[in-house]
């Protein structure tokens, strides 16, 4: 069993439409495995109108991978400049720590098309 | 403030609160009144106290709002106090709540609040650094 004692999460909220994008780059530029992407909705108090979709909340895509302690602060800065998080209403990142993580091995498949 | 600038903020924590559907606006307003910028809010499907009520369980619902929050650490308190009240959490099957720390968080924050923060605050809670990109 591969243990990683010290593994970083690193979870990303971000506009809907941003994640996919990103993804690629992280599993094809950066050689992370540990990803997911899940749905949600934002509620700020500074959302504008404008930004807003059906109603008060907006739709967001919330990234999240694991990372080694190693690799997670460069990961971090990375992902807050590649999914344009510097701009209003550009999201949220954030880094927490992990006791404990599994690695996510897979076997050698050919690419789907 | 330019572009490839990016303010770590290093005070911050994150409350996850997991409540019956329908629940998580009413819980967000709750955190906002109390000084939480905003929340992000999905759907899951819970398991665990439902089956073990019997029949009360019916009274449970299933699907689930899950509710994240990151809030800077000073005010965890009371935000985790003001969403409790407000979702009843004392009462069983109504949802339950943590707090994990955030070793970093990352966001747009305006050039005025910035200013503030740094001409304000003595002990410096943001690390500005200039990005090499």
């Amino acid at each position: 069993m591969n243990i990683y004692p010290d593994a970083k999460v690193i979870t990303a909220i971000l506009p809907k439409g941003k994640a996919k994008s990103l993804v690629g780059d992280l599993v094809y530029g950066h050689g992370v495995d540990r990803v997911n992407v899940h749905h949600a909705r934002g509620k700020g108090k500074l959302t504008p109108k404008k930004h807003r979709g059906v109603g008060e909340t907006t739709e967001k895509e919330v990234v999240t991978v694991i990372v080694d302690a190693e690799d997670a602060d460069e990961l971090f800065e990375f992902i807050f400049f590649r999914a344009d998080i510097n701009r209003p209403h550009g999201g949220l990142i954030f880094m927490q720590p992990t006791f404990a993580a599994t690695g996510f091995d897979l076997p050698d498949l050919a690419e789907e098309q | 403030m330019k572009k490839h600038e990016m303010v770590v903020l290093t005070d911050v924590s994150l409350i996850t609160a997991i409540v019956q559907r329908g629940m998580a606006d009413d819980l967000v307003t709750a955190a906002q009144e109390a000084g939480a910028q905003g929340a992000s809010i999905h759907y899951s499907h819970g398991r665990g106290v439902r089956e073990r009520l019997g029949l009360l369980g019916l009274a449970v619902e299933a699907e689930k709002e899950v509710i994240n929050i990151v809030v800077s650490s000073d005010q965890v308190n009371r935000i985790f106090r003001s969403i409790y009240m407000a979702g009843n959490f004392d009462t069983p099957g109504h949802g339950f709540m943590w707090v994990t720390p955030v070793e970093k968080a990352a966001t747009y924050i305006p050039p005025d609040i910035l200013e503030k923060f740094s001409r304000d605050d003595r002990r410096n809670p943001v690390d500005i650094r200039d990005s090499e990109l």
